[in-house]
Protein backbone atom coordinates (compact mmCIF):
# COMPACT_ATOMS: atom_id res chain seq x y z
CA UNK A 1 0.00 0.00 0.00
CA UNK A 2 1.31 3.02 -0.79
CA UNK A 3 -0.10 6.33 0.81
CA UNK A 4 -1.80 7.86 -2.40
CA UNK A 5 -2.41 11.58 -1.81
CA UNK A 6 -1.84 12.71 -5.83
CA UNK A 7 1.85 13.97 -4.73
CA UNK A 8 4.84 12.79 -5.34
CA UNK A 9 6.81 11.54 -3.04
CA UNK A 10 4.59 8.59 -1.28
CA UNK A 11 5.79 6.28 1.22
CA UNK A 12 5.40 3.12 0.79
CA UNK A 13 3.42 2.26 3.62
CA UNK A 14 3.31 -1.21 4.53
CA UNK A 15 0.93 -1.56 7.40
CA UNK A 16 -0.92 0.57 9.74
CA UNK A 17 -2.25 -0.63 13.22
CA UNK A 18 -3.29 0.29 16.98
CA UNK A 19 -1.15 -0.83 19.72
CA UNK A 20 -2.68 -3.21 21.62
CA UNK A 21 -1.32 -4.19 25.64
CA UNK A 22 0.25 -6.70 24.12
CA UNK A 23 2.67 -5.49 21.44
CA UNK A 24 2.47 -8.43 19.22
CA UNK A 25 3.51 -6.93 16.37
CA UNK A 26 6.46 -6.43 14.74
CA UNK A 27 8.15 -3.09 13.83
CA UNK A 28 9.57 -2.98 10.14
CA UNK A 29 10.03 -0.48 7.44
CA UNK A 30 7.19 2.19 6.88
CA UNK A 31 5.16 0.62 9.12
CA UNK A 32 2.68 3.25 10.65
CA UNK A 33 1.62 2.59 15.02
CA UNK A 34 -1.77 4.84 15.98
CA UNK A 35 -1.65 5.26 19.53
CA UNK A 36 -4.63 7.39 21.26
CA UNK A 37 -3.75 9.45 24.44
CA UNK A 38 -6.51 10.16 27.15
CA UNK A 39 -8.92 12.86 26.83
CA UNK A 40 -8.22 15.81 28.80
CA UNK A 41 -11.62 18.42 29.20
CA UNK A 42 -11.83 21.73 27.25
CA UNK A 43 -13.90 24.14 29.16
CA UNK A 44 -13.91 26.63 25.85
CA UNK A 45 -15.45 23.91 23.96
CA UNK A 46 -18.00 23.02 26.58
CA UNK A 47 -21.81 24.61 25.96
CA UNK A 48 -24.43 24.63 28.55
CA UNK A 49 -27.53 23.26 28.42
CA UNK A 50 -29.55 19.63 29.38
CA UNK A 51 -27.67 18.13 29.46
CA UNK A 52 -24.61 20.11 28.41
CA UNK A 53 -22.16 19.58 26.05
CA UNK A 54 -18.70 18.89 27.43
CA UNK A 55 -15.34 19.49 25.12
CA UNK A 56 -12.47 17.04 25.34
CA UNK A 57 -9.31 17.45 23.53
CA UNK A 58 -7.49 13.94 22.60
CA UNK A 59 -3.82 13.26 21.12
CA UNK A 60 -3.23 10.81 18.85
CA UNK A 61 0.08 9.70 17.85
CA UNK A 62 1.05 8.47 14.32
CA UNK A 63 4.72 6.58 14.53
CA UNK A 64 6.53 5.97 11.45
CA UNK A 65 8.84 3.52 11.61
CA UNK A 66 11.67 3.53 9.18
CA UNK A 67 14.11 0.51 8.87
CA UNK A 68 15.55 0.83 5.72
CA UNK A 69 17.97 -1.55 4.18
CA UNK A 70 21.85 -0.82 5.17
CA UNK A 71 22.69 -0.58 1.85
CA UNK A 72 20.19 2.40 1.57
CA UNK A 73 22.24 5.22 0.61
CA UNK A 74 19.53 7.55 1.41
CA UNK A 75 19.79 9.99 4.50
CA UNK A 76 17.47 8.94 7.25
CA UNK A 77 16.54 12.38 8.00
CA UNK A 78 15.08 13.01 4.36
CA UNK A 79 13.07 9.74 4.93
CA UNK A 80 11.98 11.14 7.97
CA UNK A 81 10.76 14.50 6.11
CA UNK A 82 9.59 12.45 3.48
CA UNK A 83 6.96 10.24 5.93
CA UNK A 84 6.25 13.25 8.14
CA UNK A 85 5.01 14.87 4.88
CA UNK A 86 3.05 11.96 3.42
CA UNK A 87 1.82 11.32 6.74
CA UNK A 88 0.22 14.79 6.94
CA UNK A 89 -1.42 14.79 3.71
CA UNK A 90 -2.75 11.49 4.19
CA UNK A 91 -4.40 12.81 7.66
CA UNK A 92 -5.84 16.43 5.59
CA UNK A 93 -6.82 14.61 2.56
CA UNK A 94 -10.38 14.90 3.29
CA UNK A 95 -11.28 18.04 1.61
CA UNK A 96 -11.45 21.63 3.33
CA UNK A 97 -13.03 20.17 6.50
CA UNK A 98 -10.93 17.58 6.94
CA UNK A 99 -10.63 18.53 10.61
CA UNK A 100 -14.49 17.57 11.49
CA UNK A 101 -13.73 13.48 10.66
CA UNK A 102 -17.34 13.70 9.29
CA UNK A 103 -19.08 15.59 11.92
CA UNK A 104 -17.39 13.33 14.64
CA UNK A 105 -15.17 16.26 15.90
CA UNK A 106 -15.21 19.91 15.85
CA UNK A 107 -11.79 20.86 15.19
CA UNK A 108 -8.25 19.29 14.81
CA UNK A 109 -5.09 20.36 14.22
CA UNK A 110 -1.76 17.98 13.36
CA UNK A 111 1.11 19.26 16.21
CA UNK A 112 5.07 19.41 15.58
CA UNK A 113 6.86 16.07 14.86
CA UNK A 114 9.33 14.77 16.32
CA UNK A 115 11.82 12.29 14.97
CA UNK A 116 13.02 9.43 16.74
CA UNK A 117 16.54 8.26 16.00
CA UNK A 118 16.26 4.81 17.56
CA UNK A 119 14.27 3.36 19.74
CA UNK A 120 15.34 -0.32 19.91
CA UNK A 121 17.13 -0.47 16.75
CA UNK A 122 14.22 1.84 14.86
CA UNK A 123 13.83 5.12 13.78
CA UNK A 124 10.98 7.42 12.54
CA UNK A 125 9.00 10.25 13.30
CA UNK A 126 5.69 10.95 15.39
CA UNK A 127 2.88 13.07 14.30
CA UNK A 128 0.76 14.03 16.76
CA UNK A 129 -2.68 15.03 15.50
CA UNK A 130 -4.60 16.71 18.35
CA UNK A 131 -8.56 16.32 17.83
CA UNK A 132 -11.34 18.33 19.56
CA UNK A 133 -14.46 16.94 19.96
CA UNK A 134 -18.20 17.65 21.83
CA UNK A 135 -20.26 15.07 23.42
CA UNK A 136 -23.18 15.01 25.68
CA UNK A 137 -22.50 14.83 29.69
CA UNK A 138 -24.77 12.10 29.78
CA UNK A 139 -24.45 10.32 26.89
CA UNK A 140 -20.80 9.57 25.27
CA UNK A 141 -22.06 8.36 22.60
CA UNK A 142 -23.61 11.46 21.53
CA UNK A 143 -22.09 13.87 19.24
CA UNK A 144 -22.77 17.39 19.54
CA UNK A 145 -22.24 20.32 17.17
CA UNK B 1 42.47 -26.91 13.75
CA UNK B 2 42.94 -23.14 15.21
CA UNK B 3 41.69 -21.78 18.15
CA UNK B 4 39.33 -19.75 15.69
CA UNK B 5 38.13 -22.92 14.15
CA UNK B 6 37.11 -24.39 17.62
CA UNK B 7 35.25 -21.71 18.45
CA UNK B 8 33.41 -21.67 15.08
CA UNK B 9 33.00 -25.26 15.17
CA UNK B 10 32.03 -25.21 18.90
CA UNK B 11 28.96 -22.42 17.86
CA UNK B 12 27.84 -24.32 14.94
CA UNK B 13 27.29 -27.58 17.18
CA UNK B 14 25.57 -25.80 20.01
CA UNK B 15 23.63 -23.62 17.55
CA UNK B 16 22.23 -26.08 15.52
CA UNK B 17 21.91 -29.20 18.48
CA UNK B 18 17.87 -29.33 18.18
CA UNK B 19 18.33 -31.90 20.52
CA UNK B 20 19.68 -29.48 22.90
CA UNK B 21 19.07 -25.78 23.67
CA UNK B 22 18.19 -24.64 19.71
CA UNK B 23 15.18 -25.10 17.92
CA UNK B 24 14.09 -24.76 14.45
CA UNK B 25 13.46 -21.03 12.73
CA UNK B 26 13.13 -19.20 9.44
CA UNK B 27 15.50 -16.68 8.27
CA UNK B 28 13.71 -14.34 5.97
CA UNK B 29 16.59 -12.33 4.13
CA UNK B 30 15.49 -8.47 3.48
CA UNK B 31 12.99 -7.84 0.72
CA UNK B 32 13.64 -4.31 -0.61
CA UNK B 33 10.17 -2.99 -1.54
CA UNK B 34 8.43 -4.31 -4.94
CA UNK B 35 11.33 -6.60 -5.28
CA UNK B 36 10.80 -10.15 -5.17
CA UNK B 37 11.01 -11.79 -1.80
CA UNK B 38 14.05 -13.81 -1.54
CA UNK B 39 14.12 -17.30 -0.93
CA UNK B 40 13.68 -17.92 3.12
CA UNK B 41 15.84 -20.62 4.74
CA UNK B 42 15.52 -23.15 7.71
CA UNK B 43 18.24 -22.59 10.47
CA UNK B 44 18.44 -23.23 13.75
CA UNK B 45 19.41 -21.48 17.13
CA UNK B 46 19.10 -20.39 20.97
CA UNK B 47 16.28 -18.28 22.01
CA UNK B 48 15.93 -16.14 24.82
CA UNK B 49 11.87 -15.14 25.21
CA UNK B 50 11.81 -11.77 27.08
CA UNK B 51 8.45 -9.90 28.35
CA UNK B 52 9.05 -6.17 28.67
CA UNK B 53 7.04 -3.53 30.02
CA UNK B 54 6.86 0.06 28.75
CA UNK B 55 4.83 3.32 29.56
CA UNK B 56 4.23 5.52 27.35
CA UNK B 57 1.37 8.06 28.45
CA UNK B 58 0.22 6.17 31.30
CA UNK B 59 -0.11 3.82 28.71
CA UNK B 60 1.19 0.43 30.23
CA UNK B 61 2.23 -2.49 26.91
CA UNK B 62 4.10 -5.39 26.46
CA UNK B 63 6.79 -6.18 24.42
CA UNK B 64 7.58 -9.24 23.30
CA UNK B 65 11.62 -9.29 22.54
CA UNK B 66 13.77 -12.90 21.59
CA UNK B 67 17.37 -13.04 21.59
CA UNK B 68 18.52 -15.38 19.51
CA UNK B 69 21.51 -17.24 19.01
CA UNK B 70 22.77 -18.31 15.80
CA UNK B 71 26.01 -19.77 14.07
CA UNK B 72 27.85 -17.26 11.88
CA UNK B 73 27.24 -19.45 9.06
CA UNK B 74 25.25 -19.12 5.77
CA UNK B 75 23.55 -22.95 5.53
CA UNK B 76 22.61 -23.51 9.14
CA UNK B 77 22.80 -19.96 10.53
CA UNK B 78 23.13 -16.70 9.70
CA UNK B 79 26.69 -14.86 8.34
CA UNK B 80 27.67 -11.81 9.37
CA UNK B 81 28.40 -10.68 5.54
CA UNK B 82 24.72 -11.44 4.19
CA UNK B 83 22.71 -10.03 7.62
CA UNK B 84 20.63 -6.71 6.73
CA UNK B 85 19.38 -5.24 10.22
CA UNK B 86 17.28 -3.23 7.58
CA UNK B 87 14.74 -5.71 7.21
CA UNK B 88 15.68 -9.00 7.99
CA UNK B 89 13.72 -11.25 10.17
CA UNK B 90 13.54 -14.68 11.56
CA UNK B 91 10.32 -16.68 11.99
CA UNK B 92 10.28 -17.58 15.82
CA UNK B 93 7.50 -19.20 17.67
CA UNK B 94 6.17 -16.74 20.46
CA UNK B 95 6.27 -19.95 22.89
CA UNK B 96 7.14 -23.10 22.93
CA UNK B 97 5.13 -25.34 20.73
CA UNK B 98 3.34 -22.59 18.54
CA UNK B 99 3.86 -21.57 15.41
CA UNK B 100 6.39 -19.21 14.49
CA UNK B 101 5.69 -15.37 14.01
CA UNK B 102 7.76 -13.62 11.98
CA UNK B 103 9.89 -11.39 13.51
CA UNK B 104 12.21 -8.35 12.79
CA UNK B 105 15.56 -8.40 13.96
CA UNK B 106 16.81 -5.19 15.12
CA UNK B 107 19.91 -5.55 16.74
CA UNK B 108 23.15 -7.08 16.12
CA UNK B 109 23.89 -7.25 20.15
CA UNK B 110 27.47 -9.43 20.00
CA UNK B 111 29.55 -11.21 17.10
CA UNK B 112 32.74 -13.40 16.76
CA UNK B 113 34.14 -15.53 13.94
CA UNK B 114 31.46 -18.34 15.45
CA UNK B 115 28.40 -16.82 15.74
CA UNK B 116 26.08 -13.42 16.10
CA UNK B 117 23.29 -12.85 18.91
CA UNK B 118 20.67 -11.07 17.21
CA UNK B 119 17.74 -9.00 19.23
CA UNK B 120 14.47 -9.22 17.23
CA UNK B 121 10.83 -7.86 18.39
Amino acid sequence: MRMTTGLYPTSPVTEVIRAKRNADYSPHNYQIVLTVGEPEEDPEESHPGNPPAIGYKMEFLIKGHLLPSESDSQPIDQLCAIFDADIRRAVTAGGVEWYRFGDWAVNARVGATTNFDRDGGIGGVTVPVIVTYRISENDPYESRA
Amino acid sequence: MTARDNIAADALAVCTDTDGFAEALTYYPHQGFGEAAPASRSISGIVVRRQINTYEDDVATQLKEFEVYVANDATSGISSTELDLGGDRIGIPDRDGKSEVIRTILELTDQDHGGLVLLCR
